[in-house]
C-alpha cells in the first residue's frame, strides 16, 4: 500500500482540483435553460397551482423591473389579500444585471415583512424562509410553503 | 437532512436502527457508514463526493506520514501538505465569496462573484480530518488502516452536520468496538427526545419572537424591544444549537458510541472564560489542542500570550462564518477574555454573584448582535438601540405586547438554560430509589408527541448552526 502512496496523492490532488474547478465553473457559467424549459419544470412539479401567473406590468409595478432588459421574466403570484407567496425568475441578458435584480428582489421582500409585521405571523413565517438565488444568468426569488422545493427544482433545471 | 424532521424521525432513524441491529456485528459499520453518506446526500447530493474525496485524502495522508515516521523532514512535508489541502477546500467553499467581496471593496474592483454553495458542515468534518492527522503526526494515535473505519469516523451521521467535532483520538476504539445494550439505548433516547424538545418547543418558538423583531424597521425599535430581540435570539441560539448537540450525543448512544457533551449550562457562567468552557466545548477544545497550545498558550510573554489569543479568537470568528461581523464577533471575545485576564478578572470575583452573573450576560447578548447582524452597520446601530442611541423611547407599545405575550415563553427559557429542570427531573422522576421511572417515560413521551406536533403543523423550522 505505502509504494502506491507516491501516485495516489497527486491522482487525490487532481481530484479534488477538478472537483472544485467543476464546482466553480457551474455556478459561475450561464445556463441554457430557456425561460419556458424553466416554467415547464416549475409547473410539472404542481407547486404553482395556487399561485396565478402576472404579466410584465405588475412585475414593474412590483419589482420596477423593464420586462423588456431581460431575456425572459417569469412570474407567479398568489392571488389573496393575505397571500403573500410568489415566484420570480428572471433570465439575465447580461450577469452585470444581476445585482441590481438581487436589489429589487431583496427591496420587495423587505416590504412585504414591513406589510405583515404585527399581524401577519404565518406570512412573515413564509417571508422568512423565502428563497433566493443568483446563479450564474439566474435570478430565482420564491415566498411559498414550498419554497426550497421550488429552489432545488430550478437549481436542477439550470 | 435535519433531525428535527419528519423523514429524520419516522422514516431514516427507524429503517437505519433496524437494519444497524439486526446486521451482525462484524458489518455494523459498513450499515453506518451507507446510512450516513444516504444522510448526508439527502439534501447535497454532489457534495458527498467532495466528502468521499477528503475522506480518501486524509486517510492516505494518515498512511503517508505514518509511513514516513522515521524521517522527520518527510513527515513533517505530508503533514504541512494534509493541513494545507483541508484548509484549501474550506477555505474555497467557505470564504471565495467573502474575498472576492473585500477585494472588491477594498479595491474598487468589479470581480464577479456568484453563489457557490457552501458544502453542510464541511467546517465541522475538515476539523475532525484535521485532529487525525495532526493526531497521527504526533504519534497520539495509531494510523486506522481499514478506510471503512476511517469514513465511518468522518461521516459519521449524528455528528456529521452540526457537531460536536469529535476528536479521532476520543471515538478510535468506539470505531473498532463498541457495547450496545438497552440502558445505553434507553439513556440515548432521552437525550435525543430532551434535544428535540429544546430544539421544537423552545428555541422555535422564541425564534418568532426575534423574528418579530428583527423583521422591524431599526428606527421603531425601542430599547426595550432591542433587549427583546437579543434576549429571544440568546435563547434561540442556545436551545436550537445545544438541542441538536443533544440529539447528536442521544443518537450516538442508541449507535453504541459515547461523545463528550458539547454545552454545560453556558448562561450559567459568572465570566466570559467561564462561557466559553462551556458553550461549543468541542469548538474551544478543538482551538486549544490544535492552535493555542501549539504556539504557545499563556506559558509565554504578555505580548505573545496577547498575540496567541487574538490569533485564536479571529479564527474562532472566521470559523462561524465568513464575514466581517464574525470576525467581529471573535476578536470581541479575545478582547474580553484578555480584559478579564489581565485587568478585571480578579475583582470582578468580589462582585456579588449575581452581579457576575448579570455583566456576563450583558456581555453576551451583545456578542449575539455580531452574530445575528446582517453587516456591522446594523449590529452597531442595534447595539446603541440596546442602550438607547436611535432608539424610539424606552418601552413602546410594541415591546409591551411582545413583552407580555412572551413573557412565560421567556421565563420558561430562562429556567430551562439553567440546571435546575434536569436536577429536580431527576430527583424526582430518574432516581432508580424513587421508582417513577414509568412517570419519567411519560413526560418524555409527551415531549416527543407535542415536539412531532409542531413539525407536522409548523411551516417555522430553521437550524441556526446549519450554516456554519
Amino acid at each position: 500500500m505505502e509504494r502506491n502512496l507516491i501516485w495516489i496523492k497527486p491522482f487525490l490532488l487532481v481530484c479534488i482540483a477538478g472537483f472544485m474547478i467543476s464546482m466553480f465553473l457551474a455556478g459561475q457559467s450561464d445556463s441554457k435553460t430557456g425561460i419556458s424549459q424553466m416554467e415547464a419544470a416549475l409547473m410539472d412539479s404542481g407547486d404553482l397551482d395556487e399561485m396565478q401567473k402576472s404579466d410584465n406590468l405588475t412585475v414593474k409595478k412590483i419589482f420596477g423591473l423593464n420586462a423588456a432588459e431581460y431575456d425572459g421574466i417569469l412570474f407567479y403570484k398568489g392571488s389573496g389579500i393575505m397571500d403573500v407567496c410568489e415566484l420570480l425568475v428572471v433570465k439575465l441578458k447580461d450577469n452585470d444585471q444581476a445585482d441590481d435584480v438581487e436589489q429589487a428582489i431583496r427591496d420587495r421582500l423587505d416590504g412585504q415583512i414591513q406589510n405583515f409585521t404585527n399581524y401577519g405571523t404565518d406570512q412573515i413565517d413564509l417571508l422568512n424562509s423565502s428563497e433566493i438565488k443568483i446563479v450564474g444568468n439566474y435570478c430565482f426569488y420564491a415566498v411559498s410553503q414550498k419554497a426550497s422545493r421550488l429552489a432545488k427544482i430550478f437549481s436542477e433545471h439550470l | 437532512m435535519v433531525f428535527s424532521s419528519l423523514v429524520f424521525l419516522f422514516a431514516f432513524l427507524p429503517v437505519t436502527l433496524a437494519v444497524y441491529y439486526l446486521a451482525p456485528g462484524r458489518i455494523k459499520n459498513l450499515i453506518l457508514l451507507l446510512a450516513s453518506l444516504i444522510f448526508y446526500a439527502w439534501g447535497e447530493p454532489v457534495y458527498v463526493i467532495l466528502m468521499m474525496l477528503s475522506i480518501l485524502f486524509n486517510y492516505f495522508m494518515g498512511r503517508d506520514i505514518d509511513f514516513n515516521r522515521e524521517d522527520k523532514n518527510k513527515k513533517r512535508a505530508s503533514l504541512v501538505l494534509a493541513v494545507a489541502v483541508n484548509l484549501v477546500i474550506l477555505g474555497f467553499f467557505k470564504y471565495y465569496g467573502f474575498f472576492i467581496n473585500t477585494v472588491n471593496g477594498i479595491l474598487h474592483l468589479h470581480i464577479p462573484c456568484r453563489e457557490l454553495a457552501l458544502p453542510i458542515g464541511i467546517s465541522f468534518y475538515t476539523f475532525q480530518t484535521l485532529s487525525y492527522i495532526i493526531d497521527v503526526y504526533r504519534d497520539r494515535v495509531n494510523v486506522q488502516k481499514n478506510i471503512l473505519h476511517f469514513g465511518l469516523y468522518v461521516c459519521l451521521f449524528p455528528q456529521l452536520i452540526a457537531g460536536p467535532i469529535v476528536k479521532y483520538v476520543d471515538v478510535a476504539d468506539q470505531i473498532e468496538q463498541r457495547s450496545m445494550n438497552l440502558n445505553k439505548f434507553g439513556s440515548g433516547m432521552v437525550y435525543f427526545v430532551r434535544g428535540l424538545g429544546k430544539k421544537v418547543l423552545l428555541a422555535n418558538n422564541i425564534g418568532l419572537l426575534y423574528d418579530a423583531v428583527a423583521g422591524m424597521e431599526l428606527s421603531g425599535i425601542s430599547v426595550l424591544t432591542a433587549w427583546l430581540g437579543a434576549a429571544a435570539y440568546t435563547f434561540q441560539i442556545y436551545f436550537d444549537f445545544s438541542g441538536y448537540s443533544d440529539m447528536a450525543v442521544g443518537l450516538g448512544k442508541m449507535l453504541g458510541f459515547h461523545f463528550f457533551k458539547n454545552f454545560d449550562y453556558p448562561y450559567r457562567s459568572k465570566s466570559i472564560t467561564e462561557f466559553w468552557r462551556r458553550w461549543h466545548i468541542s469548538l474551544s477544545t478543538w482551538f486549544r489542542d490544535y492552535l493555542y497550545i501549539p504556539l504557545g498558550g499563556n506559558r509565554v510573554r504578555v505580548e505573545r500570550h496577547i498575540f496567541n489569543i487574538m490569533v485564536v479568537w479571529l479564527l474562532t470568528g472566521l470559523w462561524h462564518g465568513a464575514s466581517w461581523n464574525f470576525v467581529v464577533w471573535g476578536l470581541y471575545y479575545g478582547t474580553l477574555l484578555l480584559i478579564e485576564k489581565y485587568i478585571t478578572g480578579r475583582w470582578i470575583k468580589q462582585l456579588p454573584d449575581v452581579l457576575q452573573h448579570v455583566i456576563t450576560m450583558v456581555i453576551v447578548m451583545i456578542g449575539w448582535v455580531f452574530f445575528f447582524s446582517p453587516d456591522l452597520s446594523y449590529a452597531v446601530s442595534y447595539i446603541g438601540h440596546m442602550f438607547g442611541v436611535g432608539s424610539a423611547g424606552i418601552a413602546g407599545r410594541d415591546a409591551v405586547y411582545y413583552l407580555l405575550t412572551n413573557a412565560v415563553l421567556l421565563l420558561i427559557c430562562a429556567v430551562g438554560s439553567t440546571p435546575y429542570v434536569h436536577q429536580i427531573f431527576y430527583a424526582l422522576m430518574l432516581n432508580p430509589k424513587k421508582k417513577h421511572i414509568y412517570s419519567a417515560v411519560a413526560v418524555y413521551a409527551v415531549i416527543f408527541l407535542i415536539s412531532v406536533s409542531y413539525l407536522v403543523s409548523a411551516t417555522y423550522n430553521p437550524f441556526l448552526y446549519f450554516r456554519f
